[in-house]
């Protein structure tokens, strides 16, 4: 910590805490008790404190009582403190800049504090704490709502020109901040916001680029440029930034998929496969993160049948999405689906074995079945099947397709008729083909 | 912070500071307890404060600390980062059949508690760091 906080900023920061109200979310009741401590020590009243100990406590807390602060764990039981940001800024609309969001947690992964970072939390303290560096973080995160260097009052009044629409002014503002701060990268941020609303893409570019000169890991400024070259369908530069982004702020659900996309989307499959050694060695996977990278190995498998790469390469990457899904059915029938749309149907029977015994009733597994089957099995009793799917009120397309197909090879016409009419319903967009299959079928 | 290097994935980023605890009280001459049922909640000057099961120790028993870095290899060894003796000095009940304690530390190392202070300060300022470079 480096700023020296005098008396008076003392004073100031017991002042703004006086009629304040402060919530505690934390599971451990130790962790609670210390926090409270400091925040009565710090000047915080006693009966403005609340402290809870569950996700839904807090959340209640925060309709019910509105807290100016939130002091929450970052693991609350099996939510994300994180989450709780959105409902204190939801319950405080007009005085974010009165409020604190403060995560105190045992978690000190880079992912985690990443994650808050982007969600523009003001401090992230780590347990086991020190009452002092709870009181300097605190008092620096509040002090700087408080009195607001003049760096921040430039931007805060461009941004309510740019809500207004003024875009003159809103620029004049922001330009104004430029020799404020040494590193004004949020100004640039500002000014590339304003360059791409009057569609001047080029200097917006420019700007968010001035701003990562400034500081590289500027994650507003690396958005902005990512938006942007995505809008632009510049997709290899943007696969770029977005690397950069993830490097940064790892783990984000949603920016994981958008670089996996892009990697697909950029022909980048050597980078999937890399990816994917990489994360065997993380111990700590993330249910998320699991989630993205089978979708990823599935995609890329599925392009590598399409491009006819080899089937044996699409395989191995199902085989590996197939063991980190853990019998997650969802991939697997991703699997066993994209195998029979290419006809491999010994593999995709091998991988319709992987499906959990649980999953041997339900619905998703014996259409999947159904579906390997029809490849193999007697005409006879693939329609007994496929009848007893649609009695148990399983409704898909494939389904459809395969029954009227079937009946129609087995001269039972009106069945198929009647199926291509019943199907037609369901999948009004799939008329077309089901007609065609039956007309295919009469012929063949 | 995450390093710059060419991987989307770090594994490292995912790693958390997990504290291995060995805590015994010397006065009743009992077990050790370990991590899966004492956690450290704060650190101050010379002083440590616990939360224990709430039969583990009484004020002004003397105990014994033990404190390392758990290996994300659970069959790892753990190295002791720090060790002392202690003196309960204040008991707090909590709910769950918890307490919350205060150990004021005796004998100890101070090149081993600087260090051990100095695992958690470290990644604190690494981590107010990073967040100063990615708000502005």
């Amino acid at each position: 910590m480096t700023i020296e906080l005098d008396q008076k900023e003392a004073e100031a920061f017991a002042k703004y805490l006086e009629s304040r109200k402060v919530l505690i979310a934390d599971p451990s009741t130790s962790s609670r008790s210390g926090l409270f401590a400091v925040f009565r020590d710090l000047g915080a009243r006693s009966n403005l404190t609340l402290l809870v100990n569950t996700f839904s406590q807090a959340q209640a807390t925060i309709v019910s009582d509105k807290p100016h602060i939130v002091v929450a764990e970052y693991d609350l039981g099996k939510r994300c403190g994180l989450e709780l940001l959105q409902s204190q800024r939801e319950q405080r609309p007009e005085e974010t800049k009165e409020c604190l969001f403060v995560v105190v947690t045992s978690n000190t992964s880079q992912t985690a504090v990443a994650r808050s970072a982007e969600e523009d939390i003001d401090a992230y303290i780590i347990k086991p704490f020190t009452p002092e560096v709870v009181r300097r973080t605190l008092m620096r995160a509040a002090l700087e709502k408080i009195k607001p260097r003049d760096y921040v009052l430039a931007i805060d009044a461009g941004k309510a020109a740019m809500g207004e629409a003024k875009l003159d002014e809103a620029e004049g503002h922001f330009n104004r901040a430029m020799p404020l701060d040494p590193s004004p990268s949020l100004a640039c941020y500002y000014l590339g916001q304003v360059k791409a609303l009057r569609d001047i893409i080029n200097e917006a570019q420019g700007s968010y680029q001035k701003g990562l000169s400034y500081n590289r890991i500027h994650y507003k400024c690396m958005v902005g440029l990512y938006d942007l070259l995505m809008k632009q369908q510049e997709h290899t530069q943007a696969y770029e930034i977005v690397r950069r982004l993830s490097q940064y702020f790892p783990a984000n659900p949603k920016r994981l998929a958008e670089v996996l996309r892009l990697a697909i989307v950029t022909g980048k499959f050597e980078d999937i496969e890399r990816y994917y050694t990489i994360f065997t060695n993380i111990d700590d996977r993330d249910e998320t993160l699991i989630r993205y990278v089978c979708a990823a190995l599935v995609v890329c498998g599925k392009y590598y049948l399409s491009t006819k790469v080899g089937n044996n390469r699409a395989i191995e990457l199902f085989r590996k999405a197939s063991v980190t899904a853990q019998g997650r059915t969802k991939v697997l029938k991703e699997i066993v689906l994209a195998l029979l749309d290419y006809h491999l149907i010994k593999e995709a029977d091998s991988f319709l074995s992987k499906f959990p015994p649980e999953s041997f009733n339900s619905d998703e597994f014996l259409l999947l079945r159904f579906l390997v089957y029809n490849h193999a099995g007697k005409a006879s009793i693939i329609i007994d099947q496929g009848r007893a799917l649609l009695s148990r009120g399983v409704v898909d397309d494939r389904l459809y397709a395969v029954m009227i197909q079937r009946s129609a090879e087995a001269d039972l016409v009106v069945a198929a008729e009647e199926l291509v009419y019943e199907g037609s319903e369901k999948f009004p967009e799939k008329r077309g083909i089901f007609e065609e299959v039956l007309n295919k079928a009469r012929k063949g | 912070m995450g390093a710059p290097n060419d991987d989307l994935v770090n594994p490292r980023d995912f790693i958390s500071i997990k504290l291995a605890i060995e805590f015994q009280n010397l006065t009743a001459n009992s077990h050790p307890l370990h991590d899966d049922v004492v956690s450290l909640s704060e650190i101050r000057d010379r002083v440590l404060v616990f939360e224990l099961p709430e039969t583990s120790c009484k004020l002004d028993h003397n105990v014994m600390i033990k404190l390392g870095r758990r290996d994300s290899n659970a069959n790892a060894q753990t190295p002791v980062l720090f060790q002392s003796t202690g003196k309960i000095a204040r008991v707090k009940e909590l709910k769950d059949a918890k307490i919350r304690v205060v150990v004021t530390l005796i004998q100890f190392d101070d090149v081993s508690w600087v260090s051990f202070m100095q695992l958690f300060a470290r990644r604190q300022e690494e981590i107010t760091e990073f967040l100063r470079q990615v708000k502005p």
